[in-house]
């Protein structure tokens, strides 16, 4: 069971990494497109800025997410590295706790109503013509994947003793 | 200060020092601000984080941070350097100057410094070991002078500050950061020299005659003059700074390229790389793209050059590039998105009248002011990373320093020329870390020879706080700027005129 799990989690995260390379591919060529457009055929497509915006939307949310799994938020250390190594524990803990609040209720549910406002109103985006509501579901996705991403750190970090979650850092500031 | 604005700033700061990631912390604050003021929270945080970051200008964020990558694997930075060493190895030290300009030039290119510390010090810091300069010299010279390609454009973190601020130019702002950049280089050109000189550190011997360093420096300092003579109006060479590549420019430019292509076989080397600083600058001055759409190009010009003509990155290595960029950007976008939503709450709170209250209060004298902000963030750039920085501390002394009469574009460079210093002091330094990283060495033993380092970024930072001209006379030629609202700003009017 458990086995089963964590090949769903390595399968969702593969997918996710796949849809950002993606993105940020797609946002190189379509803004260059723009451009080519602009001056080879002489008007912008006008969808192409458009686009341009909603692909970052949708690199920055998921692309949020995935930096939730890598821990690769910029938080500051300072303090807690001052505490004893039980108390930095429950700091990371707690921070975990705070984190997986902030994704269900803000990008979880709040996303969910957010899509589902645009949606009820009928929101279109100006030059490609798509429901806003659409664009908007970035939200709920990234939700779902910061709180699978932030249980599996919270579970890593109980499991780990206070004392080598010390070293860890120690080796860590050594590189 | 009402009770709002009180719970925003106590959920803050509590949930940093523990460790929360900044933007959770942001955007949780204003979370709990917001259900203060008796509104139903998650959506509007939700709402805000999603159309914070709904913009054309940011973009140019992921293409910088990716061209950066693609240039710092590519081995251009390796080009640099040789094209650095030809006009400065040879000087005292000459390896510590060859590494600020490298840095300098690499930061004309890239938008980030931690880049320009890993590929430039990647390389240069081993070299200077073997050559017997001092380890914790050369990781201090990297650090340090890796920030100024922070100042110099392009420059992601201006775009940040332009969007922060509201309506500032991102091209205004890239000209403004030219000389601040220069002068801070120089500056810590001039510790390291002092320093190498000392310390009796050698110059290299470059396998080429000596008149040609000498020759390449008179032909820049001729360029140099040209381009100021026809600004007056004494000669006419065809050099009209408004749009940089025109007419006689154009043939000007052929002309001084073919030249030194001829006579110099490192910046014939360099050319394709240097040729991507007049793309970018040159493109958005000449009014053919906007920022966004150089930072595009220049992704496209960076990755035709180091996959396909230096063939140094594999077709193979381009998803790995794209995912970092993708998390990258992520973590300078989820700041966005959540700050967005608390300068919003911070305006409904008056936190920004307070705060400028209580300077005003403190003084009436702007030096004094001044002098206090930039304590002040000081103090925070030690332990906080320059992009939260800026989202949080540009809505809160903008409108001061508005009130004194500072143009935006010059608090906008003097904040992160003041952040950089930031970048590379301990506790938390990003530089610093991986320049210690680098140079395989600790922050301790590096601190020490540091300091002369701060000073002369503090020098630096001093000159571009209260001479105004040094961040606003370059936008200003360059028609970034209307020379009209510059008059305007009555700050430091007498060092003005």
């Amino acid at each position: 069971m458990l086995k089963r799990l964590l090949q769903l989690k390595k399968w969702m995260t593969k997918a996710l990494d796949a849809v950002l390379i993606v993105a940020v591919g797609l946002l190189v060529l379509d803004v260059v497109w723009g451009v080519f457009t602009r001056y080879a055929l002489g008007a912008q497509a006008k969808w192409t800025e458009e686009l341009a915006r909603f692909l970052l939307v949708w690199v920055a949310l998921l692309g949020g997410a995935v930096a939730f799994g890598t821990k690769g938020h910029l938080g500051v250390d300072f303090f807690v590295g001052k505490c004893h190594p039980d108390a930095r524990k429950l700091m990371a803990v707690v921070s975990h706790v705070v984190v997986l609040f902030f994704a269900g209720s803000v990008f979880l549910y709040g996303g969910c109503r957010v899509v589902a406002d645009a949606l009820a109103m009928e929101q279109m985006t100006p030059a490609l013509g798509w429901k806003m509501g659409h664009v908007y579901l970035a939200l709920p996705i990234a939700g779902v994947f910061m709180v699978l991403f932030t249980i599996e750190n919270l579970i890593e970090t109980i499991a780990t003793p206070a004392a080598s979650l010390h070293e860890a850092e120690d080796v860590l500031e050594a590189e | 200060m009402g009770t709002t604005a009180l719970i925003l700033i106590a959920v803050f700061v509590l949930l940093l020092v523990m460790n929360v990631p900044i933007a959770v912390s942001i955007a949780l604050a204003t979370f709990v601000a917001v259900l203060a003021e008796g509104v139903d929270p998650s959506i509007v945080v939700a709402a805000k984080m999603a159309n914070g970051v709904n913009s054309f200008a940011l973009l140019a964020i992921p293409f910088f941070i990716l061209s950066g990558h693609l240039m710092g694997k590519g081995g251009l930075a390796r080009r640099l350097i040789d094209f650095a060493a030809t006009l400065v190895g040879r000087l005292p030290g000459g390896l510590g100057y060859v590494n600020t300009l490298t840095c300098m030039l690499f930061g004309s290119i890239s938008g980030s410094a931690a880049a320009a510390v890993s590929s430039v010090g990647g390389f240069m810091i081993p070299e200077m070991n073997r050559k017997g300069y001092g380890r914790a010299f050369n990781v201090s010279v990297t650090t340090t002078a890796a920030t100024t390609g922070l100042l110099i454009p392009p420059s992601n973190i201006m775009i940040v500050y332009s969007v922060a601020a509201g309506s500032v130019s991102i091209a205004a702002m890239f000209m403004a950061g030219f000389l601040p950049g220069i002068i801070m280089g120089l500056f810590i050109m001039l510790v390291a020299g002092i320093i190498s000189i000392v310390r009796g550190y050698r110059g290299e011997s470059l396998d080429m005659p000596a008149w040609k360093p000498i020759a390449a420096t008179a032909v820049v300092a001729m360029i140099i003059g040209a381009i100021l003579l026809s600004k007056q109006g004494i000669v006419d060479l065809g050099f009209s700074v408004g749009a940089l590549a025109v007419g006689n420019g154009v043939v000007w430019f052929g002309l001084i390229s073919v030249v030194s292509c001829i006579c110099f076989r490192t910046f014939r080397r360099a050319y394709l790389t240097l040729l991507l600083i007049i793309i970018v600058i040159g493109g958005i001055l000449g009014g053919i793209f906007t920022a966004t759409e150089a930072a595009a190009i220049a992704v496209v010009y960076a990755f035709l050059l180091s996959v396909v003509v230096y063939r140094e990155i594999k077709l193979k290595e381009i998803p790995e590039l794209l995912l970092k960029t993708g998390i990258t950007t992520a973590v300078v976008m989820l700041l966005i998105g959540a700050s967005s939503g608390m300068s919003w709450i911070m305006t409904m709170a008056n936190i920004p009248q307070t705060v400028s209250a209580a300077l005003l209060g403190l003084s009436d004298n702007p030096v004094v002011i001044l002098l206090t902000i930039n304590v002040l963030l000081i103090f925070v750039g030690t332990f906080m990373d320059m992009t939260p920085a800026v989202l949080i501390f540009t809505p809160i002394f903008l409108p001061v320093v508005m009130s004194l009469g500072m143009h935006p574009v010059h608090f906008g460079i003097m904040l992160i020329a003041n952040l950089c210093i930031g970048l590379c002091t301990p506790p938390v330094g990003t530089c610093l870390f991986i320049g210690c990283g680098v140079g395989d060495t600790t922050i301790a033993k590096v601190t020490r020879t540091m300091l002369p380092f701060f000073a002369a970024m503090i020098a630096a930072l001093m000159v571009i706080t209260y001479v105004p001209r040094v961040s606003l006379w370059l936008p200003v030629q360059t028609r970034q700027l209307k020379a009209a609202d510059v008059e305007k700003c009555e700050f430091m009017r007498p060092l003005v005129k």
